[in-house]
């Protein structure tokens, strides 16, 4: 598009907005409220990690202390623990979201009878609330009158209810599970959508060259399923590595510290300890372990991908 | 003009029906506490709003869960947010939320301090001001099977030795010998504070120093180890047990003891949950030779906000709440044992709950957590872990004391320029 035109045929470019400014102006709004609502926020929290300041005691004031917070993480045992417990969440309820979620995508993706309906079906976990599918499986696992000790006990498998939750030994195991109950769903979705792109052609023509069934999955779908795969594993990962409501509602974080996230024991410092400074650090260094997870994944999985 | 003098009239008129309404619209105080099953406050609530023309209570109920209060309170308040009037608070917030700025002190208006126990009010006075005013007690308590004391012709024991003696000798495959709430929370620190007080021990002193005694630390967190791996009066699932977990096994009778809140009584003593009615005593903990029995306080008071736009309203609130009369609904309706002396000599009162003259013995040997805006946070990195530790068996006492005793230096430092 040229410049504006006035009748008289003269551009008018001296007195409006060249196009370019124009969409300065346009966007402008926009950069407002990211900054606003995004940059402004997580500069700040950056801000208040470098001082000491903890509401309980207001005589102390908000003193500068330069990285003086950060020291203290590297040393902090509980913060060591909630790295070790969201590690060991996100590796591996993703991991076995991946390969059931990948199960459940391959078989929506052949044509059977119902299959509309199996797959609102599946999607039931995924559409729930966090915080009351976690108060479900809280009732699932309960020690009293959970339907998992039920039917364990029905079958023979254990002698007497475990308090799964209240265990130091099975209190982040049993909230993986319910983790994977409800997300792998999305996994399967994701997928199943990447499995629909995959041309019908390409297995028939590796049909005809006598490639197995196996053979098919790893040399056509994996391959052209990799921008998709890594996007769901981004996708997963980023939230697990941040889980809070699950662990919040099902197990509080304990017993102890055994389910105590990094957002959990962010959380707790903020919010327990009235700890702002200290807690703002721990924030900044979540969101530094989810960067990290992010560009390890863009990384590794994603160079393969161009190639 | 006369059309200017109507339209000034009408206006004058609504702003007049308007600002009277404004005058007879009473005060509406926000008042915040936690379940209550009983309806013992609704029915004080509906009490103070059918006597009092000029203040409203509007009363709000928060999550049963103690920490869940703790976070939306903070909330609220760290926010300087005005819409909590009247809070209930446990005994460890006072001074946590006093030293944040967030309570006003009511030293000018609790003038009756006199009419309560000297353990609530050491743990509502921080500073030399005091920022709550006690509403029940709360106290950790030894409750024992009276029909098979009787039966062996035991008298209750007196000191830790005795407990564990009887213990091994009355439990049975189905009847553990002591439970108590074993779990890595605040629970398990009230249980063991009373293990350590009843040995000598002293946590901090009165400017808030650690001055506790290594030695006493170590054997206390022992002696609770020893009940699970010694003694074997306690079953190894102690560590997933709370209050609910504790008491179904005490009423079901499968425990011959049993540490607990007063409020295990009224269970014991109801029919439809309980196998032991009429068959529980109950004594102070058990102590070393020499001392005293201790017990951990659990105190409910109630607090102003320093925000509240209404103090002296709620101020009322407060007053109505905490008096000799609602203390006694709150004691006959939900069992709450009341914060004030006069309940335990009321005829009436006694009458329903003759064992709150065994309560009145513990309340006056009860002592609060220790006094500090570091609290919440020793409790539970410090303290709560090493017992955990002791309970499993992964620690001795020895081990696990100078730890918590270094953790907690570390905790109150905080609190230093």
């Amino acid at each position: 598009m040229g410049a504006p035109v006035t009748a008289g045929g003269k551009t008018r470019r001296g007195k409006g907005l060249s196009e370019s400014q124009l969409g300065r102006v346009l966007v402008t709004p926009a950069v407002i409220v990211m900054c606003a609502v995004v940059f402004f926020p997580i500069l700040a929290t950056v801000w208040l990690s470098l001082h000491k300041y903890n509401l309980k005691y207001p005589y102390l004031g908000q003193p500068f202390v330069g990285l003086d917070n950060y020291v203290k993480i590297l040393s902090d045992g509980r913060f060591l623990n909630s790295l070790k417990v969201t590690t060991l969440f996100t590796v591996s309820s993703v991991s076995v979201e991946l390969v059931l979620g990948m199960a459940i995508a391959l078989l929506l993706n052949r044509p059977f009878k119902g299959r509309g309906l199996v797959r609102t079906a599946v999607l039931v976990p995924w559409a729930l609330t966090t915080v009351v599918m976690a108060r479900m499986w809280a009732w699932i696992f309960n020690s009293e009158y959970g339907v998992f000790n039920a039917i364990l006990y029905g079958l023979g498998f254990i002698d007497q209810y475990i308090p799964w939750v209240a265990d130091t030994q099975f209190a982040l195991w049993a909230a993986m599970g319910a983790d994977i109950w409800k997300t792998t769903p999305f996994m399967a979705l994701l997928l199943s959508a990447g499995l629909q792109t995959i041309p019908r052609e390409l297995y028939e023509a590796s049909m005809v060259d006598g490639a197995s069934g196996w053979k098919q999955f790893w040399s056509i779908t994996i391959p052209i399923l990799k921008p998709t795969i890594l996007v769901a594993l981004l996708f997963r990962t980023l939230d697990a590595a941040r889980v809070f409501d699950l662990l919040f509602v099902l197990t509080g974080g304990g017993p102890g510290f055994a389910t105590e996230s990094l957002s959990i024991y962010t959380y707790r410092s903020l919010f327990v300890n009235l700890d702002f400074g200290y807690g703002s650090a721990l924030a900044v260094a979540t969101f530094l372990y989810v960067m990290l997870i992010s560009f390890i994944y863009i990384k590794v999985l994603g160079a393969r991908t161009e190639r | 003009m006369k059309r200017f003098l109507t339209v000034a009239t009408a206006i004058a008129l609504m702003l007049a029906f308007t600002l009277a309404g404004y005058a007879k619209s009473p005060v509406v105080i926000n008042m915040f506490v936690g379940k209550d099953q009983s309806g013992a406050n609704q029915e004080l609530v509906d009490m103070f709003n059918a006597t009092h023309e000029d203040i409203q209570i509007n009363y709000q109920e928060m999550p049963p869960s103690t920490t869940e209060q703790h976070d939306k309170y903070v909330t609220v308040l760290a926010a300087r947010d005005s819409s909590i009037d009247v809070l209930s608070s446990d005994i460890p917030w006072v001074p946590e939320f006093a030293s944040a700025g967030w309570l006003l002190p009511l030293d000018d208006m609790f003038t009756e301090q006199d009419e309560y126990f000297a353990g609530p009010l050491l743990g509502t006075t921080y500073q030399r001001q005091v920022y709550a005013v006690p509403w029940f007690n709360n106290a950790g308590m030894l409750f024992y099977r009276k029909d098979l004391l009787e039966e062996a012709g035991l008298e209750p024991p007196e000191t830790f030795d005795e407990l564990v003696e009887i213990a091994q000798k009355l439990q049975t495959p189905d009847r553990y010998g002591f439970v108590f709430q074993g779990m890595q929370y605040e629970g398990v620190v009230c249980a063991w504070l009373e293990m350590f007080w009843g040995m000598g021990g002293q946590m901090l002193d009165p400017d808030g120093k650690l001055i506790a005694d290594e030695k006493i630390v170590a054997e206390s967190l022992q002696w609770l180890g020893d009940l699970v791996h010694k003694h074997k009066i306690t079953p190894p699932a102690v560590t997933t047990w709370k209050e609910a977990e504790s008491q179904a096994i005490f009423v079901e009778g499968k425990s011959v003891f049993h540490r607990g809140w007063p409020s295990v009584y009224t269970y014991a003593q109801n029919p439809a949950t309980s196998k032991i009615v009429g068959k529980v005593g109950i004594v102070p903990m058990v102590h070393a030779p020499g001392e005293q029995s201790a017990a951990t306080l659990g105190t409910w008071n109630l607090s102003i906000s320093r925000f509240s736009k209404h103090p002296k309203e709620a101020w009322e609130v407060v007053k109505f709440m905490t008096s000799h009369e609602a203390q006694k609904i709150k004691a006959i309706m939900g069992g709450n044992p009341p914060a004030r002396r006069s309940v335990y000599t009321d005829a009436e009162v006694l009458e329903m709950y003759p064992h709150f003259q065994q309560f009145y013995d513990v309340f006056m040997g009860a002592l609060p957590r220790p006094v500090t805006p570091a609290y919440p946070q020793m409790s539970v990195e410090a303290i709560q872990p090493q017992i955990a530790a002791v309970l499993a068996g992964t620690k001795t006492g020895e081990e696990a004391a100078p730890a918590m005793l270094k953790d907690m230096q570390r905790i109150l430092d905080q609190a230093k320029q």
